[in-house]
């Protein structure tokens, strides 16, 4: 079989993805993510002496643990089968990330195992969120020099 | 058919949230500082709802702003902050776009007791400046 014959049969074997879906279903997931965490930061400014300014880090934090309980008991991953990049996204998916890779790694010991593998998914986000975020902050500096914007 | 009816109602019950409000709401409708500012803010294209909240020498502004200006709000705000101190520069002025300053005026809105309310303003210039 020659390459072009193979590319035009796995192209006849291959279900067609239904993009439109996916992108609809990640986006009524991501968004009732997002509608959660509003909640939870309403439920902050409401009840506690938070601002618009400093809600911010409660609630990603009540997110994260929120992530990381339905992670363990077993209700994320039935999430992100559905959704996809709708529960990838947002930080919940973080969390996903480094709870479902400590679980799997506990029987390898919590040094060598939970320790060294925790952020084998996560770790690439840290270092190139670090790395970007460096980037745009040389970037507005340079702008805010040059007067284009303000802080 | 049951379940277009439950979709119509649903849409009918959301969409009664959304009737048009007092637009500007005020602690002390008779006071001369509170009529200037209402003025002003009605000029204001961008803001759709409003909290003026005048005591003595104390003033709080909470502005919400229109959904379209929602990027804007914070320069919104200090632009309108400075010009109230310009025109009162011995007064302490807060004009802010948070849901928490208007929240907590709103709370103080039919409060009676002076004192009451002195306390709340001090509870909110406390926590305006809180930044972490």
């Amino acid at each position: 079989m020659k390459k072009e014959q193979y590319d035009t049969v796995q192209e006849q074997m291959t279900p067609e993805t239904p993009y439109f879906l996916n992108s609809f279903k990640a986006f009524l997931v991501g968004g009732l993510i997002c509608v959660i965490g509003q909640a939870i930061a309403y439920f902050y400014m409401i009840f506690f002496d938070f601002t618009e300014k400093t809600v911010g880090n409660p609630t990603v934090a009540t997110m994260i643990l929120l992530a990381a309980l339905a992670t363990g008991l077993g209700i994320y991953p039935k999430i992100a089968q559905f959704a996809g990049a709708g529960s990838a996204v947002p930080v919940t998916g973080f969390s996903n990330a480094v709870v479902s890779a400590a679980i799997e790694h506990r029987t390898e010991g919590y040094v060598l195992g939970v320790g060294s593998n925790m952020f084998k998914i996560a770790g690439p986000v840290i270092v190139y969120g670090t790395v970007a975020a460096f980037f745009v902050a040389i970037i507005k500096t340079i702008l805010v020099m040059m007067g284009v914007v303000s802080w | 058919m049951k379940k277009q009816l439950f979709i119509i109602c649903s849409c009918f019950f959301l969409l009664a949230g959304c009737t048009a409000k007092e637009k500007i709401s005020t602690y002390n409708a008779q006071e001369e500082k509170t009529k200037v500012i209402q003025q002003e803010i009605e000029q204001m294209k961008s803001v759709q709802k409003a909290k003026i909240l005048v005591l003595n020498h104390d003033l709080i502004v909470a502005l919400d702003m229109k959904p379209f200006y929602a990027f804007k709000e914070r320069k919104i705000a200090s632009d309108l902050q400075k010009k109230l101190e310009e025109k009162w520069p011995n007064e302490e002025i807060i004009v802010s776009s948070d849901f928490k300053i208007a929240w907590e005026i709103g709370k103080v809105m039919e409060e009676k007791d002076e004192e009451k309310v002195q306390e709340k303003i001090a509870y909110l210039k406390k926590i305006v400046k809180e930044k972490t």
